[in-house]
């Protein structure tokens, strides 16, 4: 009996095993259900054929900005532009239908026409953007018109639409970059203030070379600009108006050294550090002077503040704990709260224009890196690494960093570098010289 | 675990009993054709008198000796005495002629290779594929060599084999629906009977535009007849089992490896979309349709919206790989696409 007790436990033991496997489906009401979790992270494929002469002889224009649209698409590292040779048809006529086949048959998920006209000096720019695969248009046709000398920005407002429309985010294309353009041997550098497109293209300079500048910083509307200099042989912190490159300093108390200067968000207001006798406190005021305000008081040394978009808090960097760490206080000061805690230094913060994430510099263990985590100090993500990364200044849209990377020995020089918040996309942003301490614009009006 | 140790040992003895009981029951059974004791010992003054004097006299008593020889197996044990009789081997060619003239007795086997015969007749036929149904009646036909028959089986053939080319036209009609809506299904039962038909129909060929007005208001009103029996074909469509988890798996690595989140917003990134997606019998998608998201914003629905129609777009171009069989199961199919493995964290 026992025996066959034991045969009976086992033969049901192995039904039950094999159960689920036997058991058909279950039967569900509705549709067939799937969930996809997963994946790929790839470019977009995507053409651009050369967009039509609408008249006036505008055919060079045309060419061009089909050309720097495609650019700054595929600079993001998000997009990627299927070559002419590919193309199995081309547009005639802006207003032709669009032969969905030819360009699935290419894979070009997105495609973009467009058309140039001149009259006179203005150019008139008109364009569609089409997913291909769903044979749908994405957005209505728009068109910018603008003098033939600024033919550049109007591709680049012609790619941010692009970006924006397939992405679900605006673009960045249409902004500046004022930066430290540097001279001379390592030893003896001459600085001076560079503004240039976001590419690297119209490059302009803001200042002469007779005194060090420092961490220029752009105001939320673009017209104006912060930064240190050692013009009166102490470093003070100066407000230069863009359009007349006119500028004033903003502190200029005997003794006393103010630098890393930074916009509040609504631009009436300037936080700073100021150091005077052997120690170093953020302090705040108004922009066209006066209302000066300390926001810390502490033996340790707390400096680079940067606000949160909406203005409530600001980030800034202090070794009250015996190392550089990041802490987050109130716009009017008061207990900060430290959000850092890994190995290493950390300097440098600066908070996204999202308000998500605060990319700061790291350096551990003999190396730099740029990276970001959330406000609260998770998730943290180094992007970088090389022998001196530093100085991250966030896009528009918040979704690219760009840093300085100085490259090592006694012919090193320092470059301007764009990386993406995943950590892909690193690239070198091309300038006449050695540059630094980029400070990216808001997007253009 | 006694119980084991006493199933091994009963195991084990039974197993040894076989071993030397079995040996014996078999070697008894080989003890049977040892019965050959019965050669017994004669001397040799005993064989001279058997041989010598009455030869003649019991030949013929022995004569019916060989009737029992049509036993072949017995035969054998019957021959064994006459081996004594070794120098006089008469009695035994006289058994082997007799044998020889049985064969016409195993002829009756002789018909078992008939039948084999017949599948080396089909190969014959076999280039022909129709002709092979004709194979039986042919080798049929040899021996019944009757003239009358063949003019009867021609007949009898002919019409099988218009059945078997109308088959084809009776599954098409089965298996889609569209006969069921066109006006070609009740056209071709009549043509069979173009032969009744043709002749009323000769008279008319002088009227051929009415013909294709009547064809116009036929096809008019078949068109509308098959406008309200659009239900049928949806009941046509084949439900089959369950998909399996195989085939869901399936479908699911087919899409995924399409679903491409390299160009979308972070806040597209946090956001989970339900998309419904209508199938042709073909696998491939036709209509898909955002059906419900969960996320940060509206646009950022749209673009992981955008997405996933991309997935399913461009990796169902040629059509997905799902069972035919199954179509009622995957006509209509929800997709989830969940990103949160994907987020840039």
């Amino acid at each position: 009996m026992r025996l066959k007790q034991l045969l009976g436990y086992a033969l049901f033991a192995g039904l039950t095993a094999l159960s689920p496997l036997m058991a058909p489906t279950a039967m569900a009401e509705g549709p067939l259900r799937i969930e996809i979790t997963d994946g790929v992270i790839e470019p977009l494929p995507f053409a651009v054929p050369a967009f039509q002469d609408d008249g006036g002889g505008a055919g060079n224009y045309a060419s061009n900005i089909a050309r720097l649209v495609a650019a700054d698409l595929a600079g993001t590292g998000l997009f990627r532009e299927v070559p002419s040779s590919a193309y199995i048809s081309s547009i005639t006529s802006f207003a032709s239908p669009v032969a969905y086949e030819d360009w699935r048959a290419i894979n070009a998920q997105a495609l973009i026409t467009g058309a140039v006209s001149q009259s006179g000096g203005n150019l008139t720019v008109k364009f569609r953007v089409f997913d291909v695969f769903s044979g749908q248009q994405l957005g209505e046709g728009l068109q910018f018109g603008g003098s033939a000398s600024s033919w550049r920005r109007m591709a680049h407002k012609v790619a941010d639409i692009v970006y924006s429309r397939i992405t679900g985010e605006t673009g960045y294309f249409d902004s500046r970059v004022v930066f430290v353009s540097e001279s001379g041997p390592k030893n003896a550098r001459r600085k001076r203030l560079g503004i240039m497109d976001f590419d690297g293209a119209n490059v302009q300079y803001l200042t002469d070379s007779s005194s060090l500048v420092l961490a220029p910083r752009f105001s939320p509307t673009g017209d104006k600009v912060l930064y240190t200099s050692y013009e009166t042989g102490f470093p003070q912190v100066y407000v230069l108006d863009v359009a007349s490159v006119g500028r004033r300093a903003l502190t200029s108390k005997e003794g006393e050294m103010s630098f890393a200067p930074r916009f509040s968000p609504d631009g009436t207001r300037v936080v700073y550090s100021l150091s005077a006798g052997g120690n170093t406190d953020i302090f705040t005021m108004n922009v066209n002077g006066g209302g000066e305000q300390r926001l810390t008081s502490a033996p340790s040394i707390e400096t680079a503040p940067s606000y949160s978009p909406d203005g409530q808090y600001i980030v800034f960097e202090s070794d009250r704990s015996g190392t550089q760490q990041l802490y987050i206080m109130s716009a009017n000061g008061g207990e900060a709260r430290r959000i850092s805690f890994g190995p290493g230094r950390y300097g440098t913060p600066v908070w996204s224009p999202r308000g998500d994430l605060i990319a700061f510099t790291k350096q551990n263990a003999g190396r730099f890196h740029i990276g970001v985590m959330r406000t609260d100090g998770s998730e943290e993500r180094l992007l970088t690494a090389s022998f001196l990364d530093e100085g991250p200044s966030w896009s528009p849209n918040g979704r690219v960093i760009m840093f300085t990377r100085e490259s090592q020995g006694a012919d090193g020089a320092p470059a301007l570098y764009s990386v993406d918040i995943s950590g892909r996309n690193l690239r070198r942003v091309v300038t006449d010289g050695p540059a630094s301490d980029p400070a990216w614009s808001p997007l253009l009006k | 675990m006694r119980t084991g140790l006493y199933i091994s040992g009963i195991g084990h003895g039974l197993l040894f009993l076989w071993l030397v009981i079995g040996g014996l029951i078999s070697w008894s059974r080989d003890d049977v054709p040892l019965r050959v004791s019965e050669v017994s010992m004669i001397s040799e003054d005993e064989f001279a008198a058997l041989t010598a004097p009455k030869p003649q006299s019991d030949a013929p008593d022995e004569a019916p000796a060989p009737e029992p020889i049509p036993e072949p197996a017995p035969a054998a044990p019957e021959v064994a005495p006459v081996p004594p009789a070794r120098p006089e081997p008469v009695p035994d060619p006289e058994p082997t002629p007799e044998p020889t003239p049985e064969p016409p007795a195993p002829e009756p086997p002789a018909p078992e290779p008939a039948p084999q015969d017949v599948p080396r007749v089909a190969p014959e036929p076999a280039p022909e594929p129709e002709p092979q149904v004709e194979v039986a009646p042919e080798v049929v036909e040899t021996p019944t060599p009757s003239p009358e028959a063949t003019t009867a089986a021609p007949e009898e053939v002919t019409p099988t084999a218009p059945e078997a080319a109308t088959t084809e036209i009776v599954t098409e009609a089965t298996e889609t629906a569209a006969p069921t809506k066109s006006v070609r299904p009740p056209a071709r039962p009549d043509r069979p009977t173009p032969p009744v038909v043709a002749e009323p129909a000769t008279p008319e060929t002088p009227t051929p535009p009415a013909n294709s007005a009547a064809n116009a208001v036929a096809n008019a009103v078949s068109d509308a007849v098959a406008g309200g029996t659009q239900d049928v074909p949806d009941q046509n469509i084949p439900e089959g089992p369950p998909m399996s988890r195989g085939e869901k798996e399936g479908l699911r690595l087919a899409v995924k490896q399409c679903w491409n989140l390299g160009s979308t917003s972070s806040d597209a990134l946090r956001t989970t979309v339900v998309v419904l997606v209508d199938m042709d019998r073909n696998g491939k998608p036709t209509n898909i349709a955002l059906q419900s998201w969960d996320g940060p914003s509206q646009g950022a629905a749209n673009t992981a919206f955008q997405a996933a129609r991309r997935a399913v777009l461009i990796c169902g171009r040629s059509g997905y790989d799902l069972p035919a069989e199954k179509y009622g199961q995957w006509r209509q199919i929800e997709m989830t696409f969940n990103p949160d493995k994907m987020r840039i964290k």
